[in-house]
C-alpha cells in the first residue's frame, strides 16, 4: 500500500507539472498552488480533470478553495483512491 | 434537447433549431463518438459585461452532450444529471468549440463528458452529464408523466412504415445539422 501511495503522490506531481508546464522538481508537497508558476483557474481545473481521469475518482468543487498546498492535494487524492478501492 | 419535439415540421429547440431567433442555433459536426459545434455569442447572452452567462454555458454543454447521445444511437434522451465546472469566463463575440464524448453506458442511461474551449485549446468549462434514453419502453413506463406532444413526436419517428410527414421533416432537419 505504501508503494501505491507513493505512486499516487508521484503521479499527482507529474500531472500538476505537466499542466503548468514546469519541471516536476518545482512541485513539492509544501508548494502553495497559488504560488506555482503559470497557475490560473483554467489550469487548476485541468489539473483536477486530469487527476480524476488518472485515478477514476471524483473531486468536489470545493477543493479549489480548500486545498492550499500540493501536499494537501496529494493527501486528498490518496484518500479518494482509498475510498474508491474500498467500495 | 437533441431530438426535435414539436409536432410541427420545424423544431424550436433552444439549443439547435436554426429558426429559433433567441436560441443558440448550434450546428453540430460528428467525428466518430465525438460531437462538436463552434459557438460565438453576443451581449444578449451575457451576465457581467463582456461575459457570457454561466447558465448559457451550461445550456451549451447540455445541448452538446445530448446531441452526442442522440447521434450515437439515434435515441433521444432527457438530461437527468449535469455537472459544470468553469475554468475561465466565456467572453462575448469570441469563437469557442464545444465538444462531447460518451464515457459510459447503462441499460437505460448514457454518461457523457464535454468541454468548451478556445481554438487554442484553453479550457473554459468542463461538463459531465447523465442522460436517460427515451426508448419506447421508457416512454411506455413513464405513461402520463410524459407530455403527449413529446410522446407523439418520438413515436412518429420510430415507425418506419407509417412515418408521417412531420416525422420525416424532423429527421431531415436533424440530418441536415450533421455536416
Amino acid at each position: 500500500m505504501d508503494l501505491q501511495v507513493t505512486d499516487i503522490r508521484q503521479q499527482t506531481v507529474s500531472i500538476i507539472a505537466e499542466q503548468l508546464g514546469i519541471p516536476e522538481g518545482e512541485v513539492t508537497p509544501d508548494s502553495h498552488f497559488r504560488s506555482l508558476p503559470n497557475v490560473d483557474s483554467m489550469r487548476v481545473l485541468q489539473v483536477i480533470l486530469k487527476t480524476e481521469k488518472a485515478f477514476a475518482i471524483e473531486i468536489s468543487d470545493e477543493v479549489t478553495f480548500q486545498v492550499e498546498t500540493v501536499g494537501e492535494f496529494q493527501d486528498l487524492v490518496v484518500e479518494l483512491c482509498e475510498q474508491q478501492a474500498s467500495t | 434537447m437533441p431530438e426535435p419535439m414539436a409536432s410541427e415540421a420545424v423544431s424550436n429547440c433552444f439549443g439547435c433549431a436554426p429558426t429559433n431567433d433567441i436560441g443558440l442555433q448550434l450546428l453540430f459536426e460528428q467525428a466518430g463518438d465525438t460531437c462538436s459545434a463552434r459557438v460565438r455569442l453576443g451581449s444578449d447572452y451575457e451576465s457581467f459585461p463582456g461575459i457570457i452567462h454561466g447558465g448559457i454555458v451550461a445550456a451549451i454543454m447540455d445541448e452538446t452532450m445530448a446531441q452526442t447521445v442522440y447521434r450515437s444511437g439515434r435515441v433521444a434522451a432527457f438530461t437527468i444529471g449535469l455537472r459544470i465546472r468553469y475554468g475561465r469566463p466565456m467572453e462575448t463575440d469570441t469563437e469557442y468549440l464545444a465538444s462531447a464524448e460518451i464515457t459510459g453506458r447503462g441499460d437505460c442511461s448514457v454518461r457523457v463528458s464535454g468541454r468548451l474551449e478556445l481554438p487554442s485549446g484553453d479550457l473554459v468549462a468542463a461538463s459531465d452529464g447523465t442522460f436517460y434514453l427515451l426508448t419506447d419502453p421508457a416512454l411506455r413506463d413513464s405513461g402520463p408523466r410524459s407530455p403527449e406532444q413529446l410522446r407523439q413526436a418520438l413515436s412518429a419517428r420510430r415507425r418506419p412504415a407509417a412515418r408521417d410527414s412531420a416525422a420525416r421533416a424532423l429527421d431531415n432537419q436533424q440530418e441536415g445539422m450533421v455536416r
